[in-house]
């Protein structure tokens, strides 16, 4: 079992993790600064990130940008733009080759942090030391696209509708990108002055995953990152992470012109990554949808009932929800809500065979493992856990997986409150131009 | 027949894998790689493309659209009335399946009892079970991810574009196919199916992980008989015309933006898969030069706002078919057009420089290379190399001595006026 997979933090930079790997042909490095989320910054945060990967003062294109990193290997530089909880965690990460699979002299690492320094502290200015109007002009329009094309997948946009739902006024229910209107007012000046906000506040947490010497990898950083920062001092970021509380049960229904229907539904379970029940409420979640072809409503909604062809769930750790969605016939909505009940009622009761319960903590534990098989999933765990102020070994995670029992699950169960439910009702447009009779000529 | 074995080495990737012709007929790759996941693929060279093929008696047999996918679907049901997925589920591994035009493949990851889950891949692919019943019970589920598919704008441009470029041809065909196609396909017809293409010698079995080649190879020994003789299912692909069906394919859904893609048919598919390979090679480096994040193309109308980050180019070939494609989301797709065939006049008139060429090649070859860290990638790859008889460690070579000559060779060759196709989705709104 590998479980020498445990970062340790750097002693001459506190604000690094470091995993020491030799897993892989590639190395991960993550940089991120840890934002509470406002929802007037957040998409003015979010256009920031794009603005600046536009061009900066040696690299003044994206296109000058783009080259730089193909000829160092093909090296990938990443925004980092998502939300733990109700914080915000923007940054980047690069992904490069390591030594075996380059030729001699070839160090990516210290020059692509050099580029991310470009982007990050300088970029292209004007003459009055604002953000090029054009660039950030561009980038409106296309973040309002952004926005407006949630609705070209429309499973996705009813998961979006319902999660909004939920959330109502709780910081993570602001949209990352903002809305259409927001985004009309940023000028040039605005954007900058919160550029400088930005960096003022930035206090990174860097998160290496790969073969180079440890050494390596710290005088990168010092040479760069912490040489632009200065001898500001730096915090480990520390969140303060809670629950979603379960709301009276709420519906609501918007109809689309599509083939299919998409039904999303909110849990509220009360429970975090941290809690004493976060694993059960794993293997609660296992049990009732998550991905598994065992699980109770695939085997009574798709196989018994075949009344949907996808259906999955997913339990957001940092805010204690379940998310449900499913794609199925607008005819179906009632008895489909009806069984999602009726199996939610019998987790509760605890009619769980030794099989399903087994099957799901198996298919939880393997997932937990195969995490060592990605630079990328090993940096999204311990970094998670790292913002909870937990340090969780991997095999310990999945040990505590496995030994969930069936009253821990019906004591999980006891918290799942049902609260928000989303319809998306199809309305048949028009015909494809498809002719369904045609014999193809072989 | 006789069980005989390869091994291949890439001191380029340093990676080996072991590639055995079984005595029942099945090719097995092997790679072993000290990562946790073992994934294993067992697959069929049966997709949504094999729609007629010669029986063994020599008579000719057509098939339904989407009875390659439906199959699908109906090869986890057992005898004893339990699914597959339940027995990978017990033994702590996923499984699922998929079907491709040219193939269909199963497939599982595990951390543990990886030998237990070969057992069950290797068994449930080789023993149908499937009743009138349980045919038509699965026919609603299929109709549902045939309404979903159709509610894709990306999947729907696509498929738009290859009835463009194909016409009357199955690749114009869902891979599920229609409510109306499947309405017609029985329990009979998905054995007829079964019979004819999933016989050993027309099967491949793709393992990657932490596994030795003796552990699989005892596994398949234990489970498939040695057969005096190979069977391969005489396949009746379609031809490759020249000439496209319809120039324009336009349709609207729910979209925020006008959504293209433009195809150009390449009519110079050769029989040898090695030659495909070279040609996919070396069409996969003036891609890179012509329509990535750091080309002119692309970077000139990103500026322009004409193209979004969504824009890539790719190209695609097999057996019997190969095309250029493009795709993105334009206020303006026929101005991205007109620029297109502007630039591809200039890159003809300037030449490829060896400054991109040396780009793409370093782009592509660190692709090829970060494959290599995932078990599941390796496992793909081997499999759709060995699908051709090929070797996977084959391609970054190939990759490496792409020529100047060849790239400016297929300029001129793949972007023809009269082998394009457009598939446009434009929002509903548009149009009313």
């Amino acid at each position: 079992m590998e479980s020498l997979l445990i970062p340790q933090r750097s002693a001459s930079i506190p604000a690094l993790s470091f995993l020491e790997t030799r897993r892989f042909k590639t190395e991960y490095l993550s940089i991120s600064a840890v934002r509470p989320i406002r929802a007037e910054e957040v998409p003015l945060t979010s256009l920031l990130l794009s603005v600046l990967r536009r061009g900066t003062e040696r690299y003044p294109s994206l296109q000058a940008i783009n080259r730089r990193l193909d000829g160092l290997f093909g090296t990938e530089l990443s925004i980092r733009n998502f939300y733990r909880g109700d914080y915000q965690v923007v940054g980047f990460s690069l992904d490069f080759l390591n030594a075996a699979h380059l030729p001699d002299g070839v160090f990516p690492l210290r020059e692509a942090l050099d580029v991310i320094c470009q982007i990050f502290f300088h970029p292209l200015l004007d003459e009055n030391g604002l953000l090029l109007a054009s660039y950030v002009e561009d980038e409106k329009r296309y973040q309002q696209s952004i926005i407006r094309s949630i609705k070209n997948n429309p499973s996705g946009y009813a998961s979006d509708r319902c999660q909004a739902l939920f959330y109502g006024d709780k910081p993570c229910g602001a949209p990352i990108y903002g809305r259409v209107e927001d985004l009309e007012k940023v000028t040039p000046e605005l954007l900058t002055a919160h550029w400088k906000k930005v960096v003022s506040e930035f206090s990174p947490e860097c998160f290496f995953v790969g073969s180079l010497p440890q050494d390596e990898v710290e005088d990168a950083l010092q040479k760069t990152l912490f040489c632009e920062l200065g001898d500001r001092a730096f915090q480990k970021p520390l969140c303060s992470f809670s629950p979603v509380q379960a709301r009276t049960a709420e519906a609501y229904e918007e109809s689309f012109p599509a083939n299919q229907s998409h039904l999303a539904i909110a849990l509220a379970t009360g429970t975090i990554l941290g809690d004493s029940d976060y694993y059960a409420m794993q293997v609660y979640n296992e049990l009732l949808l998550g991905v598994s072809p065992v699980s109770k409503l695939f085997l009574n909604l798709r196989e018994k009932q075949s009344l949907c062809y996808s259906c999955a769930s997913y339990y957001r750790p940092f805010n204690g929800a379940i998310f449900l969605r499913i794609g199925l016939a607008a005819s179906c909505r009632e008895r489909a809500e009806n069984e999602i009940r009726r199996q939610m009622e019998e987790l509760a009761k605890g009619h769980i065979s030794a099989f399903e319960l087994e099957a799901a903590k198996r298919s939880l534990a393997t997932s937990f493992l195969a995490i060592e098989d990605s630079p990328e999933a090993l940096e999204n765990y311990f970094f998670g856990r790292t913002l909870a102020g937990l340090s969780i070994p991997l095999a310990e995670s999945r040990e505590k997986i496995l030994s969930v029992t069936r009253e821990d699950v019906i004591r999980a169960a006891g918290k799942v409150v049902w609260t928000t439910a989303f319809f998306l009702a199809e309305t048949p447009g028009e015909e494809g131009t498809f002719d369904e009779n045609d014999e193809s000529d072989l | 027949m006789k069980t005989t074995k390869a091994i291949y080495n890439s001191p380029l990737l340093g990676e080996t894998y072991t590639k055995i012709q079984h005595k029942s007929g099945l090719t097995i790759c092997i790679c072993t790689k000290e990562l946790t996941t073992t994934y294993a693929f067992l697959a069929a060279k049966c997709g949504s493309l094999d729609r007629k093929a010669r029986l063994f008696d020599g008579r000719v047999r057509s098939f339904p659209a989407g009875i390659a996918h439906y199959l699908e679907h109906k090869l986890f049901d057992n005898e004893n009335g339990e699914d597959s997925f339940a027995a990978f589920s017990a033994l702590g591994a996923d499984s699922n399946a998929f079907t491709s035009y040219t193939h269909t493949a199963y497939f599982f990851s595990a951390t543990q009892n990886q030998k237990k889950c070969l057992k069950e891949l290797l068994h449930f692919v080789t023993h149908p079970y499937f009743t009138k019943a349980t045919v038509e019970k699965e026919r609603g589920i299929i109709e549902e991810e045939i309404k979903m598919d159709r509610d894709l704008p990306w999947d729907r441009a696509f498929q738009n574009l290859l009835t463009g470029l194909y016409g009357r041809h199955p690749l114009s065909d869902e891979i599920c196919g229609s409510a109306a196609s499947i309405a017609t396909i029985t329990h009979r017809k998905l054995y007829d199916f079964y019979r004819l293409f999933y016989t050993p010698s027309n099967m491949i079995l793709s393992v990657a992980g932490p596994i030795e080649v003796k552990d699989v190879l005892s596994v398949v020994d234990r489970l498939l008989p040695s057969q005096p003789e190979t069977t391969i299912p005489h396949r009746l692909l379609p031809r490759n015309s020249k000439t496209v069906a319809h120039e324009r394919i336009e349709e609207t859904m729910q979209v925020a933006k006008p959504i293209f893609y433009l195809g150009f048919r390449d009519a110079k598919v050769s029989r040898d898969p090695l030659e495909r390979l070279q040609r996919d090679a070396a069409a996969s480096v003036l891609n890179e030069i012509l329509f990535s994040k750091s080309g002119d193309f692309y970077n000139t109308l990103f500026e322009e706002n004409l193209l979004t980050p969504a824009f890539s180019g790719g190209y695609s070939i097999e057996d019997g078919f190969a095309f250029n494609s493009l795709s993105g989301e334009s206020d303006a797709p026929d101005e991205v057009v007109a620029r297109l065939f502007a630039y591809l006049e200039k890159m003809k008139r300037d030449g490829i420089s060896e400054e991109d060429l040396e780009r793409s090649r370093r782009v592509l070859y660190a692709d090829e290379v970060r494959a290599y860290d995932s078990t599941e990638e390796i496992a793909l790859q081997m499999l759709s190399f060995a699908m051709d008889g090929l070797d996977p460690f084959l391609y970054p070579q190939l990759i490496r001595k792409v020529s100047k000559k060849e790239v400016e060779r297929l300029l001129y060759e793949l972007f023809c006026k009269e082998s394009m196709s457009l598939s446009i989705i434009r929002p509903t709104k548009e149009r009313s």
